[in-house]
């Protein structure tokens, strides 16, 4: 699965295209809660494991796209844009979404 | 590199317009002793704008504000012992010319020692400081220091007072916690010496009061010199609280006593038989 | 009092080893935005030659940085005031450039990255009793393109 945040696939034809697909998950993001990533957060610097986290979930979101494009039977997904929106205090939803299309 | 608009000449843009170029702890110092002196300011004045106002607040004024949420106290209602006490402090009020301040005496059913002046006109001790009182004319003093906070408006100064302190940490400071850890100690000590200065002015118009009274202050120091085992012996730990040291009032209070000529004699009027009966609850 | 002597320890925390550890992340990222400069990255979506690209992918970086106890409070007493909060833009432009490098690293083997775009949302900061020191999450992602290889003088690598 071939995936570009353009309008096409470069040195591809695009055949057909299918629609929107999406992918979201919802995570927590409360710092307060982790003891030792307070802790750490006195000191400043890279917070790794929140990096790790949010890669971890933006990653889930995008193969759940890739996966509803799969059954729609796509083998690229062009235009793909990522979104973030606060559900909760504390919580957040991670929202992926594409055009699904069929290339040469 | 192919490129629509060119050919590609790589350049590392100066990040300086991004960062800021003063060093960031010279603006945090400056910035916190502006702030610090705002403060300042900002209770000294509104601490003068309370004294000021509270004192045109005449006391039938403030008896007709509060006495609808402070305990109504009928005078026909007080037991044998309130009016032995009631008596006193009339007593005492017309001797000095105080007549101004309608004050009912309550006493609480308490074993710790301990006294009180509400807004509204009512001073009370509780069970445990008059039975622990020697003589009249401790109690007398105790009751002259209650009545000193009511002619002085402290009761409602404390009440300005604190209102101010609301005022200032919850629009100035927030509700972050950042506010409370730096500022939190300077207000506490600053409101304890302002209360421990109340104190000690008050006990000099209970000085005065049971001169007034008995011809001389000789019951005045019993009661404090008692008190004295009770004081902390931890260094520092005076300024935390809210009256001074029993040890300081003593000393306080002989010279004041000095000053105004006041004499010390050792005869001491009994408490009275109603009074006593306190004892044996 | 040992309120404020908590609060005084972790500023100076804060001060001395989060200034530290920033000196540390500058330097690398100069470092690191040096070696990479030949490798370019655009906004726009045009595309030179489309038909000779041989692979195209969507790369990212992303990194979440923490400030400091010091800058916390740095900028809240700057927040009282109003103005320029100093404090935090060096936050910020340290986790948008961390960020975009970590997305070149990821297009390592391509020759281009198209249509970048950059977001960014804070983690952590509560208000009131669940006050958390707040954090930044920047996302970067472009779509890396890889040319066939040209025997062309126009390239310039």
């Amino acid at each position: 699965m071939i995936l570009t945040n353009i309008e096409t696939i470069p040195g591809k034809q695009i055949i057909e295209h299918y629609g929107l697909v999406t992918g979201s998950t919802v995570r927590s993001k409360h710092v307060g809660r982790d003891i030792v990533a307070s802790f750490k957060n006195i000191f400043g610097g890279e917070l790794r494991g929140y990096t790790e986290l949010l890669n971890e979930s933006r990653q889930e979101a995008i193969d759940r796209m890739i996966a509803q494009a799969q059954s729609m039977g796509a083998n690229a997904i062009v235009n793909v844009r990522f979104s973030t929106s606060s559900i909760a205090a504390g919580a957040a939803e991670l929202y992926v979404y594409g055009t699904a299309v069929l290339v040469s | 590199m192919k490129h629509p608009a060119g050919a590609f000449n790589p350049k590392l843009p100066d990040a300086s317009p991004n960062i800021p170029k003063h060093s960031l702890l010279h603006e945090f110092v400056a910035l916190l002793m502006g702030l610090s002196l705002i403060l300042v300011l900002l209770y000294v004045v509104l601490g003068l704008l309370i004294d000021f106002a509270v004192a045109r607040i005449p006391p039938q004024r403030e008896q007709t504000l509060f006495s609808q949420w402070m305990p109504e106290l009928d005078r026909s209602k007080q037991s044998a012992a309130e009016r032995e006490l009631q008596r006193v402090v009339d007593a005492m009020q017309q001797r000095t010319g105080i007549v101004d301040i309608p004050l009912r005496v309550l006493i609480i059913d308490h074993a710790q020692p301990n006294a009180f002046a509400l807004p509204g006109g009512s001073i009370g001790v509780t069970s445990g400081l008059v039975t622990g009182a020697g003589s009249e004319n401790e109690v007398a003093m105790v009751l002259g220091h209650e009545i000193g906070h009511f002619v002085l408006r402290h009761h409602l100064r404390g009440l300005g007072r604190g209102l101010v302190v609301v005022l200032l940490s919850s629009t100035i400071l927030g509700i972050e916690p950042q506010g409370q850890g730096l500022f939190g100690l300077p207000l506490v000590l600053a409101s304890s010496r302002y209360s421990r200065e109340q104190e000690s002015a008050a006990d000099e118009v209970g000085l005065r009061l049971l001169n007034a009274l008995y011809g001389h202050v000789g019951g005045a120091l019993d009661f404090f010199e008692r008190m004295k085992s009770e004081d902390p012996t931890l260094v520092g730990a005076e300024l935390f609280r809210s009256h001074p040291l029993s040890v300081e009032r003593v000393k306080a209070l002989a010279e004041y006593a000095r000053a105004q000529a006041y004499a010390a004699r050792e005869d001491r009027v009994p408490l009275s038989a109603s009074l006593q009966d306190l004892v044996l609850h | 009092m040992i309120e404020l002597g908590i609060t005084l320890t972790l500023l100076l925390c804060g001060l001395v080893v989060g200034s530290l550890i920033e000196r540390r992340h500058y330097e690398s990222i100069r470092e690191r935005e040096f070696l990479t400069r030949r490798t370019p990255l655009v906004s726009h979506e045009q595309i030179a030659d489309p038909m000779l690209v041989q692979e195209a992918a969507l790369v990212v970086g992303n990194v979440v940085i923490g400030m400091d106890y010091f800058k916390w409070f740095a900028g809240w007493v700057r927040s009282v005031f109003g103005g320029r909060v100093t404090a935090y833009e060096t936050l910020v432009d340290r986790a948008r450039r961390e960020a975009v490098l970590r997305m070149k690293d990821a297009a390592k083997g391509f020759d281009i990255i198209v249509n970048t775009r950059i977001e960014s949302c804070s983690i952590g900061g509560g208000t009131g009793q669940r006050a958390g020191i707040p954090s930044i999450e920047v996302f970067a992602y472009g779509t890396a393109l890889k040319y066939a290889p040209q025997e062309s003088s126009q390239i310039l690598q």
